[in-house]
């Protein structure tokens, strides 16, 4: 029995810290997506819970984030259904875009990040969490088709546009912008 | 004849997801098509541009303060998983340390290829450090004859920032990686220096630093010559 529960301590103890790995990730992912620092903490909260109940479907420690980004996926599916959200890109909030409560100020007072999240914001829902998925979290395509539930070739081809608008959006930075003003920092 | 390289299929260079028989085809294309070069060079920028404008909270990230989710998130999860048991196996699995270049990948190196291009595109500290971790690990092998395995270490855009001189405890590490490893090779792209240099940033690089004119041109280059290409 002693040693069962000193089994159980260490594999808590693994499950939070895999659990604490994510969770910032997720939370980003989720802001990238809804646009809305409250509504994504929820949705996160809402996955992990989802998570926690039914972590013994998962066999791999290594996919415990990908995992979790399909369960959130599901979540964020399911809220874009239940309140039939018309997203409307002239009402997205500049202020939102940067004012997520992370203490990166000198990062979020920066016009090009302003920019940047803006034109990702933009991006039609599907096409933004293709991008997000493969650009952020570096997930491999069959990962992304994974977490989404969609072909690899429907990964590829809204990955393909959602990057062609971004280049569209984002001409004016000529590709550089963002390395820029962290090369000036450091110098 | 000439392979048509349809924007999906350029992205999944971009994105290291060709194998690489399908990598070497599209590099040759590359090779020959400055506009293609163009295009790689600019989604290798967008990827940077959409990771660096969408950064972790250091709250977040960090341990020091306690959310919501540390007070009661985890007492939950504790709860759960003494209520489901403790049979799970995948929470003893072990991670895999992507720090390193795999044992089998390691020995096809060492069996086949001419020399390694470790190719480095982002700023992001984690990366530069994996980069290094995997330039030296390959640079201290020996191939199967007992000789070294020339490795080259390209950078370009923010990666750049892993060769500057104003990173002093970059430098040190480089500085010793490089005597340790005569064959081993740090390289920057002019043409992300002379972006730079338009917006008014002079970048001054580490002494150990050559410099090409293009890492894409020299990625081309060195896949012809049949070295093994690896993105970091």
């Amino acid at each position: 029995m002693t040693l069962e529960l000193l089994k159980f301590i260490g594999r808590s103890r693994q499950f939070e810290q895999q659990i604490g790995e994510s969770r910032p990730r997720l939370l980003r992912l989720a802001r990238a997506w809804c646009r809305n620092p409250p509504l994504a903490d929820d949705l996160v909260q809402e996955a992990l819970a989802k998570g926690l109940k039914n972590h013994a479907q998962l066999r791999e420690t290594d996919s415990l984030h990908a995992w979790l980004c399909g369960i959130l996926a599901h979540c964020w599916h399911d809220h874009l259904r239940s309140h039939r959200v018309m997203e409307d890109v002239a009402e997205i909030d500049d202020a939102a875009l940067v004012a997520d409560g992370s203490p990166e100020s000198e990062c979020l007072q920066s016009e090009v990040v302003r920019r940047v999240r803006r034109a990702v914001a933009e991006l039609p829902v599907p096409q933004r969490e293709v991008v997000t998925l493969v650009d952020l979290e570096e997930f491999s395509y069959a990962e992304v088709a994974a977490i989404l539930e969609v072909p690899i070739g429907t990964v590829m081809s809204r990955l393909s546009r959602a990057r062609n608008a971004l280049k569209e959006h984002l001409r004016e930075y000529n590709g550089c912008s963002l390395a820029a003003p962290r090369l000036a920092r450091v110098k | 004849m000439k392979r048509e390289i349809s924007d999906e299929l350029l992205n999944a260079f971009a994105d290291n997801e060709l194998d690489g028989a399908e990598k070497a085809e599209v590099l040759e294309c590359i090779a020959a098509d400055a506009g293609l070069r163009a295009k790689v060079c600019e989604t290798w920028h967008l990827k940077e541009l959409v990771r660096s404008a969408h950064p972790l909270a250091r709250q977040d990230g960090g341990r020091k303060k306690p959310s919501s989710w540390r007070l009661f998130g985890l007492p939950l999860a504790a709860c759960l998983l003494l209520m489901v048991g403790a049979g799970s196996g995948w929470l003893a699995h072990e991670r895999y340390d992507e720090a390193w270049i795999p044992g089998a990948e390691l020995k096809s190196i060492q069996a086949r290829s001419s020399g390694v291009l470790l190719h480095l595109v982002s700023g992001d500290a984690a990366d530069i450090d994996k980069a290094l971790r995997k330039a030296e690990q390959v640079a201290a092998a020996r191939d199967v004859n007992g000789g070294i395995i020339q490795v080259e270490l390209v950078a370009n855009g923010p990666g750049i920032r892993m060769m500057q001189v104003d990173n002093a405890g970059l430098a040190t590490r480089i500085a010793k990686m490089r005597e340790r490893h005569k064959n081993l090779r740090l390289i920057a792209c002019n043409e992300t220096m002379n972006r730079l240099r338009e917006r008014g940033v002079e970048v001054t690089l580490q002494p150990a630093v050559d410099v090409v004119p293009s890492a894409i041109e020299e990625i081309a280059t060195r896949i012809d010559q049949g070295w093994r290409y690896l993105q970091v």
